[in-house]
């Protein structure tokens, strides 16, 4: 560790930073575009890494999630603890997903590739894709019910792909068939070797200007310099303990049950300390995070408090220390269930960002939408089976000085894809949509207005099913803040507003639908920030013209009266406030 | 005997050049702009040329413009006020947006996203409904739509409409009718109708182009009416064309209906440019790189034509004057396809607070400038360091009409080295390395992103600082031959005289391609170029003259994202093999599933007589160097070679280490490489 030391050549130093993340950009770019998953194509849930020979994190493609970073740092150790480098070849490629060996879950699958410079085994190619299906209980690889991880889907263990540029046919014919759709699966395992080959193909031009020798000296003088600088940022924070704990409202098993993540964050000169002593055991339905996404939701909040240009690689983590007492939610045994880890993930984010409000008030922020995720599919009158799958967002939390975001996605899952129309969808799928607008009075009232959630109506046209994982803040919505309210908790509703009517649980699995019902989405909205009876009321006038609060709510919940041509009436509210 | 007029309305000046068609002399201004009232600069400037070369207006056969005021009025948020008019239950997406936040944006607890561009109180929400086949599933309430858009016009003081419905690509009657309600309502409104503006499935980013085109519509037509009014009147015959954002000249009219073509008109010139000129000298496949103050920008040519992207975003959230990706509103028109990086000359070189050497993408701008401009600006930018390398001569900024300090770059540099423990120039050794790494980045994302081989191009350069910098960057790609211009800093301006009259059109029918109908493909094709023909026809094109380009979207079966290839004639299955090839080009593999149909391009071009300025002087020898200095070569300052580029002709070669200077732009050659100049006077530069 060198954190007082500047780096022996500045110079060098941003050129190879720059390169490098070309090279991962590149690979990442190769990656999405050349998946079949839909996911990735249209939620960009994907990732391309380079990791020096030691298996140091060094670059990663733009947009990357910490979640898919933090999970390949780990299981990358995981694969050279069963391949020593020395067993490896040039044209080796693994492949690994086993949650309890750095894994996400079943879906995400990485795959590695040594890269051979000079016979010398120089760096890491990695990728990382959330697959279409690998088998488990439900389509997709996501069922909402699961109590253990062999029902998600098959487990890989650190696996050879290829040895020496020879395909292993054999695990690739075990992949295809625990797969329901097997030509899809490895059509995105295809596109993640694609990109790390060429990925494998630029390092060594890099490695041809730089000598390998000299290049390792500037990858490490960049994790320095990473670490250098996220330790800076943390010497600034106030040195001290706080506390923060948010509650999970369902873990898909027992809809009741409450599961509550705490953290005593330690604030100690350049070091933070995350202690999760006081959460919840690790619960019988699938919302237990792998230590990989507990530490990402770690990371994301110690970052939001950072300078946003500092690098994302090794040096990012170094000044971390996790305590994650094992059999719980953050830090569970097998063979819990993890894929809707989501919700345990946004709730570290939701205490840490709490207990880092007791760090600096002016930073302190509402509770936000979590991502709700559905699948519709069905047979079509060709006879031919459909299935896409939604990735939902719903508002975020009001500021201390400004009102939360309508309708965007939480900012860990860092989704950065192509957003898929309405249009897209009724092109594709014998569904039609009739609403998907904002949801009017769903932000928490403050002083500060917590971000609006969505809803959206959608018909089936076909019998069919659906599949849906709301996946938290339903039954207990998003918390508001300093004496602001809660926003609106997101769900599903079955023929909404006709006789049939039916709330659906937050998470379902393969509901059966007739021709002609419609499913009714509501995403969950942010909480609000202060005394809503403190807001302006010009402001929640323009809210009421702009359909975000009806007049019943500004009256109700805010106390102001907006008369019909959309201004305030002084008076009236005056004598509410009073 | 005729003569074409180019006008090029940039920030700071308006370029004017004029092209002899006889002899294909080209004479150029530049006059300040007036950005007030920009016509007045453009008429002062034409005034000026007319009279240099002694033409009479009335010789004038054609006069193209490109303008900057659609992109400023977007980004300044100047447009007019707009109403939208949508399928009910829809009428808050262009506030929902793409649910995303730019990357630079993550971790950023403060985060808001821009206010739209058509607050709610402004949208109609009518009842009608079509389907994704074009079908009626509600019809359109007529009633229901009068009442709403006349409470609203009413209500709001609205300059002009937007009208999205969804599906309206596939069956139009719903936008239509309520375009003729509003124009019942108020017939001064300016209305712009999806279906009209770019019939291209997916709503977000046809509702965006569509509101962009209202946004900016009254204003621009305004506008290009005065401008081509205040021509005649100087008894200009010609009718004003405009370059659009996909590098073909569209009429006036064009642009009345579909006013966001307007809005990469000035960097689409550039790129034009960079086509003709690598044209002229047989160069067809070439990467344009143009280094400005704030930015970089480079495009690509391939096989002569200037690469065209289908989706761009304006208006978003910038960093420093460079627009983030994902960020802002998607404009679906073809548009040249330009990747920007925040590096150019104004950029500010710092130390982080790791110690890293950065350059930009903060920028000293215009004023206070560089430090060497002696205005107050006191921090190294990358002009100071190629001063302090000795790549610049403070003797002969800008000819000698700008006066530059290389004490003070010297200075500011120093601070800069010091806690580096460099010397000045190693410090701004380091800065010209560091701001080549980072406008390699525009570089790589046109070539080597889209699964194209930078070694197979020439690289050609534009913009005043570049020539100090290209080579470098040529050698960071293996590119083998550079091409700076003559007269780099009027580039754009030839762009526009050297571009055809160009009209595109779309449709959106998604087609399986086993047992895809043929027949009514064709007709598709068929119906979108009558139309296109009819409207190249009002320029004044014979149907003869006319050429015809037909594209096609494919894309496998499972997958989302289509690609455009060229369609010969109705060769489906030909379209299908390109479209295996492009995409094993961009993603390396190629996959087995069948493919599907999806959007219909037709590009109609009206061909228009291109300038040629070549010249059969030939210089036997090379000429004596005017000069030597000290420079920056190697590691070191050493003796160099400084020749003044207007002397040089067409023959000799000049090996590096050399400098060559003229008034608007310097070239270094690097130790390697040689210099020579081609019969259109353009320097070109090879490994030597």
């Amino acid at each position: 560790m060198s954190s007082n030391t500047r780096p022996s050549d500045p110079i060098a130093l941003e050129v190879v930073k720059n390169a490098l993340a070309a090279i991962a950009e590149e690979m990442g770019l190769t990656t999405v575009r050349s998946a079949y998953s839909s996911v990735v194509k249209e939620g960009g849930d994907s990732t391309a890494a380079v990791f020096d020979h030691r298996g140091q994190f060094i670059a990663q493609s733009m947009g990357a999630p910490l979640m898919h970073l933090s999970s390949l740092r780990p299981s990358l150790r995981s694969l050279l603890d069963d391949f020593p480098p020395d067993s490896m070849a040039d044209g080796d490629v693994y492949a690994s997903n086993d949650p309890y060996r750095g894994g996400i879950h079943s879906n995400d699958v990485m795959v590695f590739r040594p890269v051979f410079i000079d016979n010398t085994l120089a760096f890491f190619t990695c990728a990382l894709l959330h697959v279409a299906d690998l088998g488990g209980m439900a389509a997709g690889g996501l069922p909402a019910n699961a109590t253990d991880m062999f029902q998600e889907g098959l487990v890989l263990p650190p696996v050879p792909l290829a040895k020496a540029g020879e395909p292993n046919q054999p695990m690739l014919d075990v992949i295809a068939a625990n797969s329901r759709t097997p030509e899809k699966v490895l059509g995105d395992i295809r596109a993640m070797i694609a990109a790390t080959n060429l990925g494998a193909d630029r390092l060594a031009d890099l490695a041809d200007r730089y000598g390998l020798e000299r290049l390792h000296q500037i990858t490490d003088e960049l994790l320095d310099y990473t670490e250098r600088r996220t330790r800076a940022g943390i010497e600034a924070l106030a040195d001290g303990t706080y506390t923060g704990s948010f509650i999970i409202d369902d873990d898909g098993v027992n809809p009741d049950a409450d599961h509550e993540v705490h953290v005593t964050l330690t604030v100690g000169g350049s070091t933070i300390t995350a202690d999760f002593e006081g959460t919840s055991p690790q619960a019988p339905g699938p919302i237990n995070a792998a230590v990989s996404q507990t530490t990402s939701g770690v990371l994301f909040a110690v970052r939001c408090l950072l300078a946003p240009d500092i690098p994302v690689n090794d040096g990012a983590f170094r000044p971390l220390e996790l305590r994650l007492p094992q059999g719980t939610l953050v830090n569970p045994n097998p063979p819990a269930a993890l894929n809707a880890r989501m919700a345990t993930v946004m709730a570290v984010v939701e205490a840490m960002l709490g207990a880092f409000s007791q760090l600096d008030p002016a930073r302190a922020v509402a509770a936000s939408c979590n991502v709700h995720v559905y699948i519709m599919n069905g047979t079509g009158t060709d006879g031919q089976p459909w299935a896409f799958m939604d990735p939902q967002f719903g508002g975020s939390g009001a500021r201390s000085d400004r009102d939360g975001v309508d309708v965007t996605g939480p900012l860990v899952l860092g989704a950065g894809g192509a957003f898929h129309t309405v249009e897209a969808y009724e092109q594709e799928h014998p569904v039609r949509f009739e609403r998907f607008e904002l949801w009017t009075d769903s932000g928490g009232p403050g002083r500060w207005r917590g971000g609006a959630g969505a809803r959206r109506d959608i018909r089936i046209l076909t019998d069919g099913q659906f599949t849906g994982r709301a996946t938290d803040r339903c039954r207990r919505p998003p918390p508001g803040i300093c004496g602001g309210s809660p926003g609106a908790g997101g769900g599903w509703v079955l023929n909404h507003g006709t006789p049939d009517e039916q709330p659906l649980p937050a998470k379902i699995t393969a509901h059966p639908l007739r021709a002609g019902d419609m499913i009714t989405m509501l995403t969950s909205a942010g909480g609000g920030f202060g005394d809503p009876f403190e807001r302006d009321p010009d402001l929640v006038a323009v809210d009421v013209r702009d359909g975000r609060v009806s007049p019943e709510a500004a009256h109700r919940d805010y106390g102001v009266v907006v008369l019909e041509n959309g201004e305030v009436d002084q008076a009236a509210t005056a004598a509410l406030r009073s | 005997m005729t003569v074409a007029l180019g006008i090029d309305i940039g920030g700071t000046f308006t370029d004017v050049v004029l092209i002899d068609r006889a002899d294909g002399e080209i004479c150029t201004a530049k006059v300040l702009t007036t950005p007030d009232d920009p016509a007045t600069g453009v008429l002062a400037g034409i005034a000026e040329l007319l009279d240099d070369v002694g033409h009479d207006p009335d010789e004038v056969s054609q006069a193209v413009h490109a303008t900057t005021l659609a992109t400023n009025l977007i980004l300044e948020r100047k447009g007019g006020p707009v109403a939208y008019v949508t399928t009910a239950g829809f009428g808050d997406i262009l506030i929902i947006g793409n649910e995303r936040k730019g990357d630079a944006e993550k971790y950023d607890l403060f985060y808001t996203k821009q206010a739209p561009i058509v607050p709610r109180r402004r949208t109609v929400d009518v009842v009608e409904r079509t389907a994704a086949d074009g079908s009626v599933v509600v019809p359109l309430d007529i009633e229901q739509a009068r009442t709403a858009l006349a409470e609203l016009l009413a209500r709001e003081p609205v300059e002009a409409v937007a009208v999205c419905f969804l599906h309206s690509y596939a069956n139009s009657d719903h936008e239509r009718q309520v375009a003729d309600i509003i124009a019942e309502l108020n017939p001064d409104l300016y209305v712009a109708v999806s279906s009209e503006v770019w019939p291209e499935y997916r709503e977000l980013p046809r509702a965006c182009t569509t509101v962009m085109s209202a946004y900016v519509g009254p204003t621009v037509t305004r506008y290009i009416a005065r401008l081509d009014r205040e021509l005649a009147h100087q008894g200009i015959g010609a009718r004003l064309q405009i370059m659009g954002s996909s590098g073909g000249i569209i009429s006036a009219a064009t642009v009345a209906r579909r006013p966001v073509q307007l809005v990469e008109s000035g960097p689409a010139a550039g790129v034009m440019a960079a086509a003709h000129i690598g044209r002229l000298s047989g160069i067809d496949n070439l990467i344009s790189f143009d280094m400005g103050g704030t930015t970089a920008k480079a495009g690509l040519v391939r096989g002569g034509h200037a690469a065209i992207a289908h989706e761009f975003y304006v208006g978003g959230t910038a960093s420093s004057g460079v627009k983030q990706i994902n960020t802002g509103y998607p404009i679906k028109i073809p548009v040249i396809d330009l990747a920007e990086v925040g590096a150019g000359g104004g950029s500010i070189a710092y130390l982080d607070s790791g110690g890293a050497l950065r350059v930009g993408p903060d920028s000293a701008g215009a004023e206070p400038g560089p430090a060497c401009y002696g205005r107050g600006g006191t921090q190294p930018t990358v002009t100071d360091a190629d001063l302090v390398l000795a790549y610049l001569n403070p003797d002969f900024f800008l000819g000698g009409r700008m006066a530059i300090r290389a004490d003070l770059a010297h200075g500011a540099l120093a601070e800069l080295a010091e806690p580096m423990g460099l010397a000045p120039e190693e410090a701004a050794a380091g800065v010209y390395e560091v701001v080549n790494a980072t406008m390699a980045a525009a570089v790589r994302v046109v070539t080597l992103e889209r699964g194209i081989d930078p070694r197979d191009f020439t690289l050609l350069a534009s913009g005043g600082a570049a020539g100090v910098h290209v080579a470098r960057l040529a050698e960071e790609f293996g590119i083998t031959e550079v091409v700076i211009p003559a007269n780099p800093g009027v580039g754009s301006a030839v762009g526009l005289l050297a571009s055809d009259v160009v009209t595109d059109h779309v449709r959106t029918q998604v087609i399986d391609s086993v047992g895809a109908n043929t027949d009514a493909i064709e007709a598709i094709y068929a119906e979108l170029e009558a139309a296109a023909v009819a409207e190249i026809g009002a320029e004044g094109f014979a149907a003869e003259e006319i050429e015809l380009e037909r594209e096609i979207d494919v894309r496998y079966r499972h997958q989302a994202h289509e690609l455009t290839v060229p369609l010969d004639g109705s060769d489906l299955d030909g379209a299908a093999t390109a479209f295996g090839d492009l995409y094993q080009q961009l993603y390396g593999i190629r996959q087995a599933d069948p493919v599907e149909f999806v959007n219909y391009r037709v590009r109609v071009i009206g061909p228009v007589p291109k300038p040629d300025w070549s010249t059969d002087e030939i210089a036997a020898r090379p000429p004596a160097p005017l000069t030597h200095r000290p420079a920056w070569f190697d590691g070191d300052m050493a003796d160099t070679p400084v020749y003044r580029r207007h002397i040089l002709l067409p023959g000799p070669t000049i090996d590096g280490p050399a400098i060559i200077e003229e008034s608007s732009s310097t070239v270094i050659v690097p130790r390697g490489w040689a210099a020579t100049v081609d019969r259109w006077l353009s320097l070109v530069l090879r490994p030597g």
